[in-house]
């Protein structure tokens, strides 16, 4: 055999379990779902082609436009909020300052908690009768406020664990990356005369902004995608406002028993998520 | 330092193929050495006693272990979790007699009942259903029988022996539509049946003057109820604990739609056809009215728009609320549990008064075991369904469940001594109530329990606390929410025609 044929052979034989795997269980899964997009398919039952139904039946579920709504509310406060602080404390801790790596160390907490029972604690604590900021409010004679309850109060919260989780991975990641700049630029600024804040807004800023609109679109790719977060919180309630589009799609799929409906659900998100993956692909390139 | 050494392509390969020889070949050794158990039962190793009467000597000395090329008989059961560890335990063990007694394996699994739901409707997908369900959310099997999925139990539920021992009305929620076939049909085996019962803190309420009975007419009991509140909130205590949102997922329907039973409204015509009467809308719109209004007056504690099933449990069992109300027993089975005295002596159970017009009737939901047509040993199947049948292998099942469920046939109800004195020399007020109710109040199968398109929309979609949350948060009125559930439910019934 020809080398070059050997080449290719012992190539594909190195690809072919990762190939095998990809098919089977990202391709696959994923061209199915598009096809039963256009399909009646209920749970039990024979599909039968339905055109742009299920998205019709989705858009027209009561509650569903929250999900635009929560995503706009997650993208601009959720995921810019953070990587703002997240930025800030970073910067904060590439300072040296007395007890620094213990501080480092507590940043870590949130994140490195499982993500339900944190949740299942955030519940707890928020809880109207017996949680520990309403019996808090109760004592200073301050009125009970229903956190979870009443759909401002519930995606607010839901928005504000999402940060508090999230925060140390993006605080660490632009650590990373305010690291990797020369000591000699500060150097340079501070004979200069530069203070902290010029240095953040000459220096920092402008050699740590690709590292920072990696994390940016990664947070909201996976911002997009999570459903831990609501679903323990809020299972979607008040009323089914506090939904996204993985919760949804989880009911309509295991609750309503429309699995059209859910996977119109999730094709609806499926573009954006796209686009921002061939942002993401060309930002770490350049 | 030496540069480590450069792995050669060809190497590579030849270490990872012989890698992937090598555990093949142990696994062949190991399979080899272990070869499957096979047990053959003394009868025949593939058929099933087709009949019930099986002596209990003949598993205990049946089951050899053989290498002979027999099949194990085995069955598949996915059973939802309860919180009371008698529960579990009684199905177990009734498991465990029916596997003595008949020479098979059951893999009996256990599953909390939300997981359980999306787990059934993933194996239906997959089409690897397990044999046997047993399910508390009763919505479910109804839709499933409506797509055709379910096998038909009638030959069971209505065999002759047992017939006319059915608690009365409850074969309503079982009597069902197979719309593949356009049959209607008995797809599950009820085997517990729950009510609306009410709990009371014994001396909050006395606090009020009021004593066991509570008034047994509408005005009086809710008047009982705010003069509790009224007595007790000072201290904290509201009146009445009941849930009200969307994360409850049975409960708040459960109370719904017992008080939409007592201000005279049938959603459901005599044929099973939607009640689209003006009377059926006013009475949504009167009952929204009534249950928003029970939270807005505060008699509710603020929270429970949040709660889940647990909730009202939680706030009776810390004293939070005078009363609550729950479709099982599961809160006196809690206390029995817990302390004995709050048992006998601190709390009570009643039932719900009557409605406004004297209407006395009680809804009642049927729980049970269902199987599917795709079922790979059917006969098995059907035969372990029959086994939950034997008056005396019910009774200890029932029995086991602590109370939480009133039994389906009369004779049980009525010759075991559980139901009407928990414990010898003292007086239970609470498990006999359950029978109180049968005997004195007109029992009604749930809407939810008959028909489809009433199951997904009340049930499985929960719209009566997602009308009433808007109430509360968005300021809905209740005559809009009302025509909104009535539009909902009629496209349902177009789709579940």
């Amino acid at each position: 055999m020809p080398k070059q044929y050997k080449d290719w052979v012992v190539g594909v034989i190195f690809c072919l379990p990762f190939i095998i795997l990809f098919i089977l269980f990202i391709v696959q899964p994923l061209l199915l779902s598009l096809v039963y997009a256009f399909f009646d398919k209920r749970v039990g039952v024979e599909p039968v082609f339905n055109g742009l139904n299920n998205f019709l039946f989705a858009l027209n579920f009561p509650g569903f436009s929250y999900v635009f709504q929560n995503l706009i509310i997650f993208v601009i406060f959720g995921v810019n909020i953070k990587m703002v602080i997240a930025l800030f404390l970073a910067s904060l801790l590439n300072e040296e300052f007395r007890g620094r790596r213990v501080f480092r160390s507590l940043l870590i907490i949130p994140w490195s908690l499982p993500m339900v029972p944190s949740l299942v604690i955030w519940r707890w604590i928020l809880d109207t009768d017996y949680g520990f900021i309403n019996r808090c409010f109760l004592l200073l004679g301050l009125p009970q406020i229903s956190f979870l309850g009443e759909y401002q109060w519930a995606i607010s919260m839901a928005v504000l664990y999402h940060i508090w989780r999230s925060l140390p991975f993006y605080s660490l990641m632009l650590l990373a990356g305010l690291q990797s700049i020369p000591y000699s630029l500060y150097e340079a600024a501070e004979i200069d005369g530069a203070s902290w804040w010029v240095k953040f807004r000459h220096v920092s800023i402008p050699l740590v902004k690709p590292v920072y609109v990696i994390a940016t679109l990664l947070s909201l790719i996976w911002t997009m995608g999570d459903f831990t977060t609501i679903w323990i919180l809020t299972r979607g309630a008040p009323a089914d406002t506090t939904n996204v589009f993985s919760t949804f799609a989880y009911k309509f799929a295991f609750q309503i028993g429309n699995l059209g409906a859910a996977y119109a659900t999730f094709f609806m998100l499926l573009p954006l998520v796209f686009f921002l993956i061939v942002i993401l692909l060309r930002a770490i390139r350049e | 330092m030496s540069e480590p050494k450069k792995v050669d392509r060809r190497k590579f390969i030849y270490a990872g193929l012989g890698a992937v020889a090598l555990v093949a070949i142990g696994a062949a050794a190991y399979v080899a050495m272990n070869p499957p158990v096979v047990t053959q039962t003394v009868t025949t190793s593939t058929t099933v006693p087709t009949t019930s009467v099986v002596t209990t000597t003949v598993p205990t000395t049946s089951v050899v272990t053989t290498t002979q090329t027999t099949s194990t008989k085995e069955l598949t059961v996915w059973w939802y979790i309860s919180w009371l560890p008698g529960e579990k335990l009684a199905t177990i063990e009734t498991t465990r007699n029916f596997e003595h007694e008949y020479g098979v394996t059951v893999n009996l699994t256990f599953f909390p009942q939300a997981e359980l739901n999306t787990k059934v409707r993933a194996a239906i997908e997959a089409g690897a259903v397990p044999d046997i369900v047993a399910d508390t959310y009763w919505f479910n099997p109804l839709v499933y029988a409506y797509r055709g999925l379910l096998e038909d139990l009638s030959d069971i539920v209505l065999d002759p022996k047992q017939k006319d021992d059915w608690q009365p009305g409850i074969l309503d929620g079982a009597y069902w539509l197979d719309a593949t076939t356009g049959k209607r049909g008995y797809f599950i085996l009820p085997m517990m049946m729950d009510g609306n019962y009410f709990h009371f803190w014994k001396d909050l309420y006395a606090k009020a003057g009021y004593t066991n009975p509570p008034p047994s007419d509408w005005d009086g009991f809710w008047k009982s109820i705010r003069d509790a509140h009224n007595a007790n909130i000072k201290d904290g205590i509201y009146g009445l604990g009941i849930p009200v949102g969307d994360t409850s997922p049975s409960d708040v329907m459960s109370i719904f739609e017992q008080i939409l039973r007592l201000q005279g409204v049938d959603m459901l015509t005599e044929d099973l056809k939607l009640n689209t009467s003006d009377q059926a809308l006013k009475g949504i719109e009167n009952t929204l009215n009534f249950y928003v209004g029970l939270y807005k007056e505060g008699l509710i504690p603020k929270g429970a728009i949040s709660w889940d099933d647990g909730g009202n449990n939680n706030a009776f069992h810390t004293r939070s609320v005078v009363a609550t109300s729950n479709n099982t027993m599961s809160i006196p089975a809690y206390q029995y549990s817990e302390s004995k005295d709050n048992y006998y002596n601190k709390m009570f159970t009643s039932l719900w008064p009557k409605g406004p017009t004297g209407d006395d009737r009680m809804e009642v939901n049927v729980r049970g075991m269902y199987m599917f047509k795709a079922s790979k040993n059917k006969e098995l199947a059907k035969e372990f369904v029959k086994y939950f049948t034997k008056r005396d292998v019910y009774t200890q099942w029932i029995v086991g469940n602590e109370g939480r469920f009133c039994p389906v046939y009369k004779s049980v109800a009525e010759n075991t001594q559980f139901f009407k004195q928990r414990d010898a020399g003292k007086v239970d007020p609470n498990i006999p109530v359950q029978i109180e109710m049968i005997k004195n109040r007109k029992i009604v199968v749930a809407n939810m329990g008959r028909h489809a398109a009433y199951a997904q929309v009340a049930g499985i979609e929960n719209i009566w606390p997602k009308l009433m949350v808007k109430m509360i948060n968005e300021g809905l009125s209740a005559k809009d929410a009302a025509q909104q559930a009535m539009n909902r439910f009629k496209q349902a019934f177009e789709e579940f025609k």
